[in-house]
């Protein structure tokens, strides 16, 4: 008489029936369950923060602008005068200024990232627009403890799942000796490790499809296109790797007892998830300190002085270089501190960006070692991820912040040379005034931001496979 | 008298053991090592920003008092244009919890007609990495020294009960409540024998760094924050001891402490942000700084004579001289608009001000209501008030500032009233007058002052302590309940 060993099917409808009837199953994913509710809840009513937040801006630039656009109108007929030259500059300054918005990104609520603490919109106009940047008005103490945001609650939280899906696979029946009798039919220890994570897994599997789709259904705008598809799918694939290499690493860290799978377990967890991102975190800033903010400041008020003592040669310069813009006889004469304001504006922000250039440096230095250090920490790679999905990630806001550059540069191109050259401002003028448009990131540049992090995550998975082999090989029943 | 002699010698007899039995497991080295890496590393790296910090703050008070006494003739108007910078005096106790100074700027510009927001957050140049938490001596102190308390003592009761040794030992006699006071006893010394010398150490680095006129404020600083930690520490030994005492195998207890600390340590203080955030919104910075600037554009423009605001002033006070023409007015006009102006602009920030601070004191009393659920959120804002990096330190730092830039703008508009005459903005003052111009001085809030408003946390963290205290002993199996087990 040949026995058969049992098919995959039996093995996992088996696996599921014992997983169903463990309370700490129903435990953990009910808990789960609720965190996650609770993190795209807290997504969505941030989210829906910032479309009020925005929608109030738009309706108050677009009233500020037609009361100003009224004004160009009313003194069409008028001869340039000084007061012309007062209008042309409230079209520059604060009555004309205009908003560069980050509009808000479909995952949005995925992740807070960066809108904790970057502005997400810039006020534009002939004065420095990064004095005009407006940071969140959070309370500093909620900074400090960060919000319970689905990115933490997928990161930190989420593991803790697989692992208890995962902890005491085999060592609960290798306990009570019944391993040894499973083994002794025609079945390998791999084959029951696998048949036993199959069913886990597809819990895992559920979550990971459920989730992302549950983020983009409470985003403000449903739209649905392939880019918003394609970052969903990634995701999905991101978070089913992260969780599968938990469920791994719980099944091939299981020892000879079940209470000493829970410790190695918790342990496992506590160092990858949470000390060895802080280490690296700590690491980092021992090998890359960023110069104290007190520079910035001594910047801004060296470029200051700076500006004061050299504006009028720069507008000198200005003029011959730009022989059209200077004034003529025909021009009305502003007096010198009207161009010499705009040249002591812009270089201030000479100034100021020269300073930020070395703190730049830094974040990228610290950047550099991140791309590395992901390879050695999962957590790191998933949140690094996510964030370049919901695009809240420090170079989404980067991308946001050289469009305002852009927008800032191309708007001065226009409003300068007409105000150095006492060109008033007409009706027409004023509307043809550049607007702020906003390019999303292509899905090429967020797929090859991520693509190292799926990398890093298919890495670790591979690395937790292997190590469950090999111990699954040297661990007698 | 003998009776209460054993009870002690009993107690000690199970502290000695339970001491012993923590010194013989590989758990305790194992954690020992990690967990004092781990401070001595935090420490270590936290200490040398402090100082780095610190000479950055004193050079940069040097550089901008330097700059304000180097202007020539001036306009006194211009000169409160050119203002200056205050920059927010690092506490020496920082190192240990940075507590919001990573998010509220370091400085703030002092101008004429504008009290700006503090700028220059060490949280703009944040990575990912950031999103973790730092790794600061509070961060081991209060989030990972729970874990440490629990892998150390999951297992004490629960462990013995495995091993059938808690039946014997009930067997011979020994009462069960002095079985938890000898273990709690035992374990508290181990992990006072773990923890006394990077703490000493690190308090007494500290003193390295901090000025010599605050020396005795530290002293008490440093003795309460211990005084709290080994609180705060106790609430988890008692927490141990008590499910400990419960579970019916160390495995069990392990999963449920472990949970436990999950959900308070990690859970419930995020989950409260994202609730009180919600409940009690704050404006956000656009309409708040739209607010201040409506509100300003109502009121008196010190460089516009035309307001009807400055043409009130200007009638009121050429009534006051007797006089019928703004140059036969014995102090010069300009000046008194841009004093009233400033006087006006101050009624404005202060308005919408202090109603943004009034949100985050609304918000900090929420999430002291919601420590009654997690003892981290109790002792992590006394923690920041002894490190004087909380937001009630910041605010006082900001209203210092405040106060001081309307006490400077006051003063170069007095000289202007006097002194400018009929040349109005042409007239210059001598540089003699910026030698004159008040320094900006701030010292921070004493400790009594930055305890004051803490009451709440530690009446928490206290009860928390009683409560778990009395939790270890009442939880505990009675011999009847043992046996049936």
């Amino acid at each position: 008489m040949s026995y058969r060993a049992p098919s995959w099917s039996v093995l996992i409808r088996y696996e599921w029936m014992l997983l169903r009837r463990g309370a700490a199953f129903w435990l953990a994913t009910t808990a789960f369950c609720g965190l996650a509710l609770l993190g795209i809840a807290f997504g969505a009513a941030r989210t829906a923060c910032w479309e009020s937040s925005q929608e109030t801006l738009l309706a108050e630039q677009e009233a500020r602008l037609q009361d100003l656009r009224n004004r160009v109108i009313a003194t069409a007929d008028q001869p340039e005068s000084l007061n012309t030259l007062s209008l042309n500059y409230a079209i520059g300054g604060n009555d004309g200024m205009r908003y560069a918005l980050k509009p808000i990104p479909a995952l949005a609520a995925l992740a807070v990232g960066e809108t904790a603490t970057a502005p997400v919109h810039y006020a534009i106009q002939y004065v420095r627009k990064e004095a005009l940047m407006a940071p969140p008005l959070t309370n500093p103490h909620h900074l400090a403890i960060g919000q319970l945001d689905l990115s933490f609650i997928l990161v930190v939280l989420y593991p803790l799942l697989p692992l208890t899906l995962g902890y005491g696979l085999l060592s609960a029946e290798r306990e009570g000796g019944i391993l040894s009798l499973t083994l002794s039919q025609p079945i390998s220890q791999m084959r029951l490790t696998l048949a036993k994570l199959a069913p886990r897994a597809g819990v895992i599997l559920v979550f990971s499809i459920v989730i992302p789709i549950a983020v983009w259904a409470v985003s403000p705008d449903r739209a649905l296109s392939s880019a918003i598809a394609a970052r969903v799918f990634l995701c999905q694939v991101l978070l089913a790797l992260y969780g599968v290499f938990w469920l791994v690493l719980a099944a091939g860290i299981g020892g000879k007892h079940a209470s000493s799978d829970a410790t190695l377990g918790a342990a496992s967890w506590v160092t990858l998830a949470i000390l060895l991102p802080s280490s690296l975190n700590v690491a980092a800033a021992f090998l890359y300190p960023l110069p104290p903010t007190e520079e910035l400041s001594l910047a801004t008020r060296q470029s200051t002085e700076q500006a004061g003592r050299i504006s009028s040669q720069l507008l000198k310069e200005y003029f011959e270089a730009h022989p059209d813009h200077a004034p003529g006889p025909d021009k009305p004469a502003y007096t010198a501190n009207d161009g010499n304001w705009v040249m002591y504006q812009e270089e201030i922000a000479r100034g100021e960006a020269l300073a930020r250039s070395r703190f730049r440096e830094q974040v990228q230095n610290r950047e550099q070692m991140i791309s590395v250090a992901r390879f050695f920490s999962p957590p790191l790679a998933l949140w690094q991820a996510l964030e370049e999905l919901a695009d809240t990630s420090p170079a989404a806001f980067e991308h946001f912040r050289r469009q305002a550059d852009d927008y800032e540069a191309e708007w001065k191109r226009y409003y300068v040379p007409r105000t150095l050259s006492k060109i008033k401002f007409t009706a027409a003028d004023f509307d043809a005034i550049p607007t702020f448009r906003w390019n999303p990131r292509p899905l090429r540049v967020v797929a090859a931001a991520t693509a190292p992090c799926l990398a890093a995550l298919l890495a670790a998975l591979a690395f937790a496979l292997w190590a469950l082999k090999v111990r699954g090989r040297m661990r007698a029943p | 008298m003998l009776s209460a002699f054993s009870t002690a010698s009993q107690t000690m007899l199970v502290a000695r053991h339970e001491i012993r039995c923590l010194a013989r497991e590989g758990r305790l080295r194992v954690v020992g090592v990690v967990t004092l890496l781990l401070l001595v590393s935090a420490v270590a790296v936290s200490l040398r920003q402090s100082r780095v910090q610190q000479a950055a703050h004193e050079q940069a008070v040097e550089a901008e008092r330097a700059d304000w006494l180097s202007q020539d003739e001036e306009n006194p108007h211009v000169a409160a244009h050119h203002g200056t910078y205050a920059f927010a005096p690092r506490s020496p106790l920082a190192f240990f919890d940075a507590g919001v100074s990573p998010f509220t700027g370091i400085s703030t510009w002092l101008e004429a007609h504008h009290q700006n927001l503090f700028e220059n957050r060490p949280s703009d140049d944040a990575t990912t990495l950031d999103r973790f938490d730092a790794l600061t001596p509070a961060f081991v102190g209060q989030v990972m020294m729970p874990l440490v308390i629990i892998l150390l003592m999951f297992s004490s009761l629960a462990g013995e009960r495995e091993a059938g040794i808690l039946p014997l030992a009930f067997a011979q006699g020994a009462p069960f409540r002095r079985l938890v006071v000898g273990k709690t006893l035992g374990a508290a010394v181990v992990l006072l024998a773990l923890l006394a010398a990077p703490v000493s150490l690190a308090a007494l680095l500290v003193f390295t760094v901090a000025p010599v006129e605050s020396t005795s404020d530290l002293a008490y600083s440093v003795f309460l924050l211990i005084l709290l930690h080994l609180l705060y520490w106790g609430i988890f030994l008692f927490l141990s001891i008590g499910v400990s005492a419960r579970a019916p195998s160390p495995r069990v207890a392990l999963t449920t402490l472990f949970a436990m600390w999950v959900v308070v340590c990690w859970v419930i203080p995020r989950a409260s942000v994202s609730i009180i955030d919600r409940e009690i919104p704050v404006p956000s910075a656009a309409s708040f700084q739209a607010a201040i600037a409506h509100q300003l554009s109502e009121g008196i423009d010190g460089h516009n004579p035309s307001d009807q605001r400055a043409e009130q002033l200007k009638v009121k006070l050429l009534r006051q001289y007797g006089v019928s023409r703004v140059e036969d007015l014995p102090v010069n006009f300009d000046g008194v608009a841009l004093q009233e102006s400033e006087e006006y602009g101050a009624r404005v920030f202060d308005r919408n001000f202090s109603s943004l601070w009034d949100l985050y004191r609304r918000q900090d009393r929420l999430s002291t209501v919601t420590s009654v659920l997690s003892p981290l959120l109790a002792i992590r804002p006394l923690s920041m008030a002894l490190a004087g990096t909380d937001n009630d330190s910041h605010l006082d730092f900001v209203r210092a500032a405040e106060d001081y830039r309307r006490r400077l703008v006051g003063f170069l508009n007095d000289d202007m009233i006097r002194n400018a005459g009929s040349a109005g903005y042409q007239y210059h003052a001598q540089p003699d007058l910026w030698r004159r111009t008040p320094e900006f001085q701030y010292r921070p809030r004493v400790l009594n002052v930055r305890l004051a408003g803490q009451t709440a946390s530690l009446a928490c963290l206290l009860a928390w302590f009683t409560l778990s205290a009395v939790m270890a002993v009442w939880a505990s199996p009675t011999r009847n309940s043992h046996r049936r087990t």
